[in-house]
Formats: C-alpha cells, structure tokens, sequence
C-alpha cells in the first residue's frame, strides 16, 4: 500500500520552495516517496513563478475603490428603494379588487349603457345587485389584507 | 459629504453602501495582494486576461462585502476565497454553455512567444489537473497555507484537505515525470 503522509513533509515543502535544502532533508527527500513527490511539485511551482505576468495588472487600485463605491452606492440606493416597491405593489393589489368591484356595482341604466358597448356583460346590467356588492366587498377584503400583511412584513424587517 | 461617511468601515458601514476599507488601506492591500493572486488566477484559468476580469471582480465583491475579516491575513484568505468562487462559476457556466471550461491561454495582447513565456512547464501540466487539484497545489506549495486555510479558501473541510492534497500531488508528480520534467537523482537547489 502507498504511503501518502510523512513527518518531514512540510520541511521539505518549505525546503524545495525556497530551494534551500538543510543538510540531510536532501537524502531524505530523495528517498522518501512521499517527500519526493513533494520535491518534485514544489520545485516545479517555484520555478513556475518566472513564467507569470510580472506586468501592472490592467486596473489600477484606485480604480477598482472607486467601482466598489459606485456599486456599493447604487446596491445601498436599491435597498433603500425596496419598501416603497413594495408598498406601491401592495397599493396595486389592493386598487385592482376595488377597482373591479366598483366597476361592476354601476348603476343598471349606465350598465345598460356599457353592456350596449360591449364593455360589461349583460348579466351585470339586469340584476344580482347584491351578489356584486357581496362580491366587491369581498375583493375589498382581500385587498385590504394584502396591504395590512405587507405593512406587517415591512415592520418586522425594519426591527429585525 | 463628511470625511466619516467617506471612511467608515464595518458591517454597518457595507450596508449603508460603504465599503470595507477605506481607499488608502484598500491601496496598501492590493500591492500587496495583486501579482500573487493574479498568477493564482492565471494558473487557475489559464487565461490572463481572464484572470485579470476575475481578480478585479473579487477585490470589489470583498470591498462590498459586510463579512470580510478585518485583519490583513483574513482578508487575504477571504479575497482568495471570493476569487476561487467567482473561477468556479466561470468553469460551470462554460461546462453548461458547452464551451472550453479551460481557457485558451491566448493573452490580451496575443503573440505565440508571450503565450510560451506565460506557459511554461507548470502551465503544461495543469492542463490535466481538475481545477481543485490546481487550487490545491498553488495554495500549498505557493502561498504556502496551511491545510486550515487551504480548507476556508476552497469551502472544504480541513480533514479532507490531505487526502485530497495528496491525490493532487501524486498526479501532478507523475505527469511531470511522464513528461521527462522531473530531475534525476536528489531534488534540485542550493545545500545550506
């Protein structure tokens, strides 16, 4: 079975990166399975390092400060902007069911009207009065509670 | 604007849309943080131009960041931390899109003898490393870390670092070897 750990594996680690060998850490490496593999993909690494881009990197420190500040901004900005989405969608929803039930409880002569439009079904415009109140009171409900647990939702948030 | 809001660092300041270092203390990071965690990029990527796009990147996500440590070495492992991540995304959204999820090694400013300068042996042989094996081996035998650092740069859990180091090392040993790049004999260097 292969061995896969040694006690002189990070001196040799160390030794072969800095390529400087203590006296006697050599020998061993070279006779140490482990502690040549070590050696070996450490010197390799070393050498490697002259091969890299020594070149200034294309941004500047400034640069990129100034690019995290603009983003962290607009990312503060965002953040700030969220409950009043929020509200505004909440508003929406409650609008809507109002704005439904409202259309469906006009008065029969101006359904009449809009039915003759082709704007309001018939059915709206010769009766079931109270189903539409029952109806337009419910969606109110609805509407109202949408906007009563968005507000909840923000408050808790805010505390939290 | 007040010098405090320009200045001020911390958790409350990243959430206020400040950053975590103030501009003299983020310069004085980034000389010294740049050309290695550049050659780490690129021996990751095998791309410089890549890498480059990476490192600047993950310099600003840990300016942003709430949760960056405070001291020098933290940071340092935090932004090799960012930058290994933001490699790994790169490496799956290419495997997803069906392109090379190793990059071609072309430079920006192209030109076959800046490609052969940039490849060298190492670059060779990372070829058939995982990207895991190649974090692996240049965070042990080039920056030097420890395998509790190893294991909070790459999210893995310490204990798993040695086999795994091991693997990567006994692998990358033998294609250099296969490849006629290890010296015969004693391991190469000055005796002290």
């Amino acid at each position: 079975m292969m061995r896969w750990r040694c006690s002189r594996e990070s001196d040799t680690a160390r030794a072969a990166s800095a390529g400087d060998w203590p006296e006697g850490l050599r020998a061993h490496a070279a006779a140490c399975p482990v502690c040549r593999d070590v050696a070996l993909v450490a010197g390799a690494l070393r050498r490697d390092r002259r091969y890299l881009p020594a070149d200034p990197p294309p941004a500047a420190a400034g640069r990129i400060w100034w690019m995290a500040r603009i983003r962290a901004r607009r990312a503060a900005a965002e953040r700030a902007l969220r409950p009043i989405t929020v509200m505004e969608l909440a508003a929406l929803a409650a609008m809507a069911p109002v704005a439904a039930g409202a259309l469906a409880s006009v008065p029969p002569a101006a359904a009449a009207w809009l039915a003759e439009l082709r704007f309001v079904p018939a059915v709206t415009a010769v009766g079931g009065q109270a189903a539409v109140s029952a109806v337009t009171v419910a969606a109110s409900a609805a509407g109202l509670a949408i906007v009563l647990l968005a507000l909840a939702r923000l408050l808790t948030r805010a505390d939290g | 604007m007040p010098e405090d809001v320009l200045t001020a660092t911390g958790p409350r300041a990243a959430t206020e849309g400040r950053l975590s270092m103030d501009e003299s203390e983020f310069v004085r990071f980034y000389d010294a943080t740049v050309h290695p965690l550049r050659g780490y990029l690129t021996r990751l990527s095998g791309n410089l131009a890549l890498a480059d796009d990476l490192a600047q990147e993950a310099y600003c996500r840990m300016l942003a960041a709430a949760a960056a440590p405070a001291d020098s070495d933290g940071r340092r492992r935090y932004l090799f931390r960012v930058a290994t991540n933001l490699y790994r995304d790169h490496y799956r959204r290419a495997r997803r899109e069906g392109g090379p999820p190793r990059e071609s090694r072309e430079p920006v400013d192209g030109g076959v003898e800046r490609r052969l300068q940039l490849r060298g042996d190492v670059g060779v042989v990372f070829d058939v490393l995982t990207p895991r094996q190649r974090a692996l081996l240049w965070l042990a035998y080039v920056e030097g870390m420890q395998h509790r650092e190893m294991a909070e740069v790459l999210g893995l859990s310490r204990l798993s670092i040695r086999p795994l180091l091991f693997r990567a090392r006994h692998r990358m040993a033998r294609e250099l070897r296969a490849r006629g790049l290890a010296p015969e004999g004693a391991p190469a260097g000055r005796r002290s």
